[in-house]
């Protein structure tokens, strides 16, 4: 039976799926894709906040709303990319209505994992239905049962800050242990029946942050992404890249970090063929499926313009 | 469990309960019975059933009811209350909207963003750009964006504050800006009852089973029934059984009860497949039973396997020369073009499902209500297959929420509630979710379309052959080729259509039916030939076309700025292209038929309250309402908002179908005459009551001796007076009107001729295009309400657009199932995408019509594809043969 939780213990105690928003359950239940009992979890108190600490640090709350942390004016100033991946997921309304521990825990989009009579590992079952069938949106690095993107755009984004979530007593851990590594196939994250997600902790935002999002998509606007990017780095030294973050998201079943191109950008002069080579070192690694090869040439220029949409205002002003 | 909601509902306080799965706009139009929320695709994408909480812009669909606690929720019922807000007014000014069923989603995300310009930018005019990100999560299908832009940026500047009202177009529009509007799906009778369908959910087998009796046993359920006579399924989503029952979780719990088993048959989803000789044989032995796609009776036709063959092309001309010159050129040569286009399917997608309220009551009376758009043929049908008096039977359809060709029969939903009805003996409702929408609504045929092209060296002498193979899934009657040849008349070419069968649901006649398909590929062979012969490619068509009605088009083409500048833009971006994004621009021409109803009646009537007039005519958007109160003006000089109409019942006086653009052509002549007769009676009736003394007619009202009597002034004097006409024949002699089209349908002389020029922006890096600026001109003769025809246009564009760019059918290679059933899956153009459209209307070429205007929804959708292709390629120097041209194959192409 389908309860309301009005305190974070009575929610760690109830039997059912937590619903914030409600943007991705009522969708599921809808359709007849979930149909299992609902805990209410919308009138917990004091969740949301978007709050800075002293240090220059910052806190926000799961219950804090994406339209929220798109228009904060602290986060559009010093956590300039994380305001504009929050802007341009879905549209204004969902933004007004999804909060943030949803965006995060969200099930996937999937359109065989959304057809109310397919199963699918996702649904209990025991295969991936779209890895032999229509693919066309899958991933393109092939890391586990399951090949559909991963849906969260803000867990894409977190993963650029090293942000940490909260669990209602049970600590904190690092955003990328929430998704893992993409092996496991039954769920879109790893929190544990009764786990409450209530707090995104982001570390102090970098010396002259630079940032941009870019999101690859066939029409103008509100569509979910082929291919996501989200890059943010240090303005410090002149002409130079530094603390370099590339995140892409569409590709794999989980938000990837691309290590080995932050490293070869960091203290790279910004240039756009250096944009370029990043872009092709983007895709090492990749192992698409037949339908999603195309997905490759999008990272690797996805990669390149955000690159220099973030960087351009450091590259040296070269004369003809 | 229920829970207690208190929450402020249009500015009262408001008690419900709801349970915590509830979602609001169950409650809003359930228990609060406020229908102006409409529900859509039920997934948050498309904005239909947004309403504002606390002020901010929600979707009712996916918000929890309970989450209304405490809170403020705004209806687009809200607004109208006393003036109309200034947002309503503009969307009237502007006409921002045809059908209006997505108006209220509109309406409240316009004054939401209104609200907070007003704040924040004061009387700032917001950018196209502003607008489009605050609107991006809404959809018009019909494609009223220009509009939406125009109204909601001159709403922000201050233009409709105060309490005057706007002068406007649309009869029906304050209903819509305001939410009264009733829809079929609004429809709530006395007892009435919730229908629903269960459908087949494999592509082809056997039913070896299917077994009612737990879902009948259920409580509430209150009647069941076997929609299908033999035990072959053909496609997914093939309806197999319907029930009624006192609620919407009741008549899904039975759904559910249902027991059915299958015997797997092979089954065949790709076309090419199906073509081949070994192929699994899907067509039935009786051929017969294979249903038609298209609005037409279908032409004579030869099975081979599962492709048909059609033996008859109306349009094919000089026909063996152009096989004998296709024969002689040299595929290596100059002169010579050919290539295999492939088109997509496009399904209508409606904001109005398929849906129909039935109410069968004693002595075989019947009432549907129903979304259509042919009502008086409707009732007809009815009578016919439920072998009911004709008088006993009525159709009813105030509002339409978007047709499209899609409405055109006796659909599934009306069949199913008027059968269950009959059972339940009380009114049944059926309502198609988006999914079922998606799987048993019809869609506009893909096609591989092989065509050739050769001409003399300077460019003379052209001919040309195209075999059309159309994929209408288990239906024929795609008919491409055939209409390719509708433009042209001076070039020799042999047109050949197939069908091929395939498992999927069969196709449904969509706006200008083959049209966009035949365009994208003749249009693309002709330019690439011009290129190939290094011709312009106007100057290479006027070489065989002499209709003064192309070269009225050639004409306007050739004295465009954009097409002027073609050269240098093309050029000039690919030498600086910045961020990879080159431009480019295009033209395509196409040619629709004159189509009319001979027998339309159209009912004029003067009271003391004054002008009505009434036809048995249904708007989908259209505005067919302000098509007759045009006429009406036109003829009595009076202001077309002081002009009742009542249409959508079909009762009132013979009303056309609307598809195949014959309503404007048909109802505006008939009005027109209808209301020249009633002047006549009032003229008599009013001079003999006031004895007035050489009374005659004028455009403003009845001169006599003594003065001038005002048409408004001569009303008070008469209590009822009424006059009708009937459309009636065109002028001269007509050898095309004697085919039997059907439905009273009659083809008139001459063509409709049409042409648009457009610019696109092509990312090389990342694929995406995007149209930037359409222009176009439009040859149909007298146009009869000029903003609605350009309102027309721009649907067409957008739709167009929205089916060479981005629409795309998913289907599963390994289980035939369709994988597009929502609306964040099938992507749906939306205000971004919307490009600047300027339309000309050349209105010439039909003087022996009736007052000398035809119809345009066709027209005006078909040049879009091939223009944007010729576009494409003028930016990138790629030829897409294959459309939707999305982002994945655009990068494909350009590689190539």
């Amino acid at each position: 039976m389908s309860t309301i939780a009005n305190t974070i213990s009575s929610a760690q105690n109830a039997k059912g799926e937590y619903r914030a928003g409600g943007t991705d359950v009522m969708d599921r239940h809808r359709h007849q894709v979930t149909t299992g009992p609902i805990v209410d979890i919308s009138r917990i108190p004091d969740l949301d906040k978007i709050a800075f600490a002293a240090d220059g640090t910052c806190s926000i709350g799961a219950l804090v709303t994406i339209d929220q942390l798109a228009q904060n004016e602290l986060i559009i100033a010093h956590y300039p990319g994380l305001a504009q991946a929050a802007g341009h997921l879905a549209n204004p309304q969902i933004r007004q209505a999804a909060r943030l521990g949803g965006a995060l825990l969200q099930r996937n989009r999937c359109w065989y994992y959304r057809h109310e009579d397919i199963s699918c590992f996702k649904k209990g079952g025991d295969s991936c239905p779209m890895r032999e069938g229509n693919h066309q949106y899958g991933v393109c690095f092939d890391l586990g049962p399951c090949v559909s993107p991963h849906p969260s755009t803000l867990g894409m984004a977190f993963l650029a800050y090293d942000a940490q979530i909260e669990i209602a007593g049970n600590g904190r851990r690092n955003i990328a242990a929430l998704y893992g590594d993409g092996k496991q196939a039954v769920s879109d994250h790893l929190l544990k029946d009764g786990e409450v997600l209530t707090q995104i902790h982001l570390p102090k935002p970098l010396p002259q942050e630079l940032a941009s999002y870019f999101r690859s998509i066939s029409r103008a606007q509100a569509e979910w992404p082929l291919v996501e990017v989200l890059v943010r780095g240090s303005g410090e030294t002149l002409h130079t890249m530094d603390k370099v973050r590339v995140v892409i998201g569409g590709v794999a079943n989980v938000p990837l970090s691309l290590p080995n191109v932050d490293a070869f950008l960091n203290g790279k002069s910004a240039h756009p063929k250096t944009y370029k080579e990043a872009g092709l070192l983007a895709i090492q690694g990749a192992n698409p499926l037949t339908g999603t090869q195309y997905k490759l040439e999008l990272i690797s220029n996805a990669v390149a313009v955000t690159l220099q949409r973030a960087f351009s205002y450091l590259e040296p002003f070269e004369g003809h | 469990m229920a829970e207690k909601i208190t929450t402020t509902l249009n500015g009262a306080q408001r008690t419900f309960t709801a349970e915590i799965e509830t979602s609001a706009i169950e409650l809003i139009r359930g228990q609060a019975g406020l229908t102006g929320t409409k529900l859509v695709c039920g997934s948050g994408a498309c904005g239909a059933c947004t309403v504002l909480v606390d002020g901010a812009p929600h979707c009712s669909c996916i918000m929890p009811a309970i989450h209304m606690e405490g809170k403020q929720i705004t209806t687009v019922e809200a607004h109208a209350q006393s003036d109309l807000h200034p947002v309503q007014k503009a969307f009237l000014a502007h006409d921002a909207l045809q059908c209006g069923y997505c108006t209220p989603g509109f309406i409240n995300e316009g004054i939401a963003f209104y609200d907070n310009w007003k704040r924040n930018a004061h009387r700032k005019r917001p950018t196209r750009a502003d607008i489009a990100h605050a609107m991006a999560g809404h959809y018009c299908r019909c494609g009223a964006y220009q509009g939406i832009y125009a109204a909601i940026a001159d709403a922000c500047e201050g233009k409709y504050e105060g309490p005057e009202m706007p002068t406007y177009l649309r009869s029906d529009g304050p209903a819509k800006v305001t939410g009264a509007a009733k829809y079929t799906t609004d429809i709530a009778l006395p007892g009435q009852l919730v229908g629903v369908i269960f459908r087949s959910r494999i592509p082809h087998g056997k039913i070896k089973r299917l077994d009612l009796s737990k879902a009948q046993a259920i409580p509430g359920v209150k009647a069941i029934l076997r929609l299908k006579t033999d035990d072959i399924t053909h496609y997914e989503g093939e309806p197999l059984a319907a029930l009624a029952a006192v609620d919407h979780a009741t008549a899904l719990a039975a759904l559910h009860a249902i027991e059915v088993e299958y015997e797997p048959l092979p089954f065949i989803m790709d076309m090419r497949a199906s073509m081949k000789a070994d192929a699994v044989q899907i067509v039935p032995e009786d051929k017969k039973q294979v249903p038609s796609a298209s609005e037409a009776p279908p032409f004579p036709g030869s099975w081979e396997g599962n492709v048909r063959k059609t033996l008859l092309s109306i349009s094919s001309s000089d026909k063996s020369k152009a096989k004998r010159k296709i024969e002689k050129s040299l595929p290596e040569s100059a002169t010579h073009y050919e290539a295999t286009f492939v088109t997509p399917t496009q399904f209508h997608t409606t904001l109005e499902p398929h849906c129909a309220v039935a109410d069968w009551r004693e002595n075989d009376m019947l009432t549907v209500y129903a979304s259509t758009q042919g009502m008086y043929f409707l009732a007809k049908d009815i009578a016919e297959r439920y072998k009911l008096k004709e008088e006993n039977v009525e159709v009813i359809a105030e509002h339409v929420g978007g047709a499209f060709g899609a409405k055109l029969t006796l659909h599934t939903a009306i069949k199913t509630a008027i059968e269950l009805s009959r059972a339940a003996k009380t009114p049944v409702a059926v309502i198609y979710s988006r999914a079922e929408e998606f799987s048993e609504a019809g869609y506009r045929p893909s096609a591989e379309i092989e065509t050739t092209i050769t001409a003399d060296p300077d460019g003379s002498n052209a001919a040309y052959t195209m075999a059309a193979y159309g994929n209408s899934g288990y239906a024929i009657g795609s008919n491409i080729a055939d209409i390719s040849g509708l433009g042209y008349t001076g070039i020799a070419k042999s047109l050949v259509d197939y069908d091929v069968l395939t498992n999927f649901q069969p196709g449904a006649a969509f706006r200008a039916p083959g049209g966009p398909a035949a365009c994208f590929a003749l249009e693309q062979a002709i330019d690439q030939l011009a290129e190939q012969l290094k011709l312009d490619p106007i100057a290479f068509r006027r070489k065989w076309e002499e209709h003064p009605g192309y070269l009225a088009l050639f004409d306007w083409v050739e004295k465009l700025p954009l097409w002027k500048q073609r050269g240098m833009i093309a050029g000039a971006s690919r030498s600086s292209a910045k961020d990879g994004i080159v431009s480019g621009v295009g033209v395509a021409f196409g040619g629709w038929m004159h189509i009319y109803m001979p027998t339309v009646v159209v009912e004029v009537e003067a009271r003391t309250s004054g002008l009505t007039v009434r036809n048995a005519v249904q708007d989908m958007g259209q505005g067919a309402r302000s098509v007759l109160s045009k006429a009406v003006s036109d003829v009595f000089g009076i202001p077309i908002q002081d002009i009742k109409v009542e249409i959508g019942h079909s009762t009132y006086a013979i009303g056309p179908s609307s598809g195949g653009s014959r309503t404007t052509a048909s109802i505006y002549p008939a009005a027109v005459e209808a209301a020249e007769k009633l002047q006549v009676a009032i003229l008599k009736e009013v001079s003999q009551k006031l004895t007035l003394v050489d009374a005659k007619i004028n455009p403003k009202g009845i001169v006599h001796a003594g003065g001038l009597l005002l048409w408004a002034e001569s009303f008070q004097h008469i209590t009822l007076l009424r006059a009708d006409a009937k459309r009636g024949h065109n002028d001269g002699f007509n050898p095309m009107g004697l085919l039997p089209l059907g439905q009273d349908m009659e083809l008139g002389q001459n063509r409709s001729y049409g042409v648009y020029v457009v610019k696109v922006e092509v990312d090389t890096l990342l694929g995406q295009t995007k149209v930037t600026e359409v222009h176009g001109a439009m040859r149909i003769g007298k146009v009869h309400v000029r903003p609605l025809a350009e309102s027309q246009c721009q649907g067409g564009v957008i739709q167009g657009i929205s089916h060479v760019l981005y629409e795309d059918r998913a289907i599963c290679p390994t289980t035939g199932r369709l994988l597009t059933r929502g609306l964040e899956d099938y992507h749906l153009a939306g205000i971004g995408d919307m490009p600047e459209i300027h339309i000309d209307f050349i209105e010439e070429g039909f003087e022996m019509v009736k007052q000398k205007g035809v119809g345009l929804a066709e027209l005006c959708t078909i040049p879009v594809a091939g223009a944007v292709a010729n576009a494409i390629y003028n930016a990138t120097g790629y030829r897409p043969l294959v459309a939707p041209i999305v982002p994945q194959r655009m990068l494909a192409g350009l590689k190539a």
